[in-house]
């Protein structure tokens, strides 16, 4: 049974004794653990679109080592993003020539009378 | 890790490239496209893509024509996609200005267009029909 009577400190207190109670290999890999955790924090920090991405699983954050490698990927992404996004901008804005085009192939005069 | 960046980065690429091709083989068009734009089969497929996506529009809009529009319509395409597009723009221009004209003057600009297109084909004819033998 919990003592709701407990404080934060009283909390911290329990949890360090417990911690001295850990083997030795499972304090190595919390702190492994803690590491990366801190090191992906750290990273997403300075690239708040990677965390963006990351969040969404569009991403998925590593250790430093691999951040050159995402950045560029990230850049490629982007670049790709954007010339698709001129593509159909560019699209959207041509002209529908398709009724006047029938109106001029349809009409009573040839066509020869709009292009002489 | 690289692999989720390639595929995000194949990913992106692949939506580039939809939204560029537009090119559809004549063999991909729906039977009522095919029989709209039949004149044009055997061309089809050296059409430039803006050129297939606006006769694909037309193609759209045949069904509403009266038999003597779609006539005209069959007979004058392959012409149209002849044309180079500045000549088409040209025409289109042409096309718009004319019909901004009063009803009667357009009726009397369209008199003289008939006549002068119909002296230019009769010259034409026979300047191609072989020369009548002398009796």
């Amino acid at each position: 049974m919990i003592n709701k009577n407990l404080t934060v400190d009283s909390i911290k207190q329990v949890l360090n004794q417990s911690t001295q109670q850990m083997d030795a290999n499972t304090i190595a890999d919390l702190r492994t653990a803690r590491n990366q955790a801190l090191d992906r924090h750290h990273a997403l920090q300075q690239a708040p679109v990677l965390a963006w991405l990351n969040h969404h699983g569009l991403w998925a954050s590593s250790s430093s080592s691999h951040h050159k490698l995402q950045h560029w990927g990230l850049a490629l992404v982007l670049v790709a993003g954007l010339f698709s996004g001129l593509a159909y901008f560019q699209q959207m804005n041509e002209h529908d020539h398709s009724e006047i085009d029938i109106a001029i192939l349809t009409d009573d005069l040839p066509v020869d009378a709009y292009v002489d | 890790m690289s692999l989720i960046i390639l595929r995000n980065i194949l990913f992106a690429l692949l939506l580039t490239a939809s939204a560029h091709s537009f090119a559809q083989p004549w063999a991909a068009l729906t039977p009522p496209q095919q029989q709209a734009l039949a004149p044009l089969a055997t061309e089809w497929n050296s059409l430039s893509e803006k050129q297939q996506k606006n006769f694909t529009k037309i193609a759209q809009r045949y069904p509403h024509l009266t038999p003597e529009q779609r006539q005209r319509l069959q007979e004058r395409m392959v012409k149209w996609s002849k044309l180079s597009p500045e000549a088409r723009k040209q025409a289109r221009e042409k096309y718009k200005s004319f019909n901004q004209l009063p009803p009667e003057k357009r009726e009397a600009v369209k008199q003289t267009l008939r006549e002068r297109h119909a002296i230019k084909h009769q010259s034409a004819t026979s300047a191609v029909a072989p020369a009548t033998p002398a009796k």
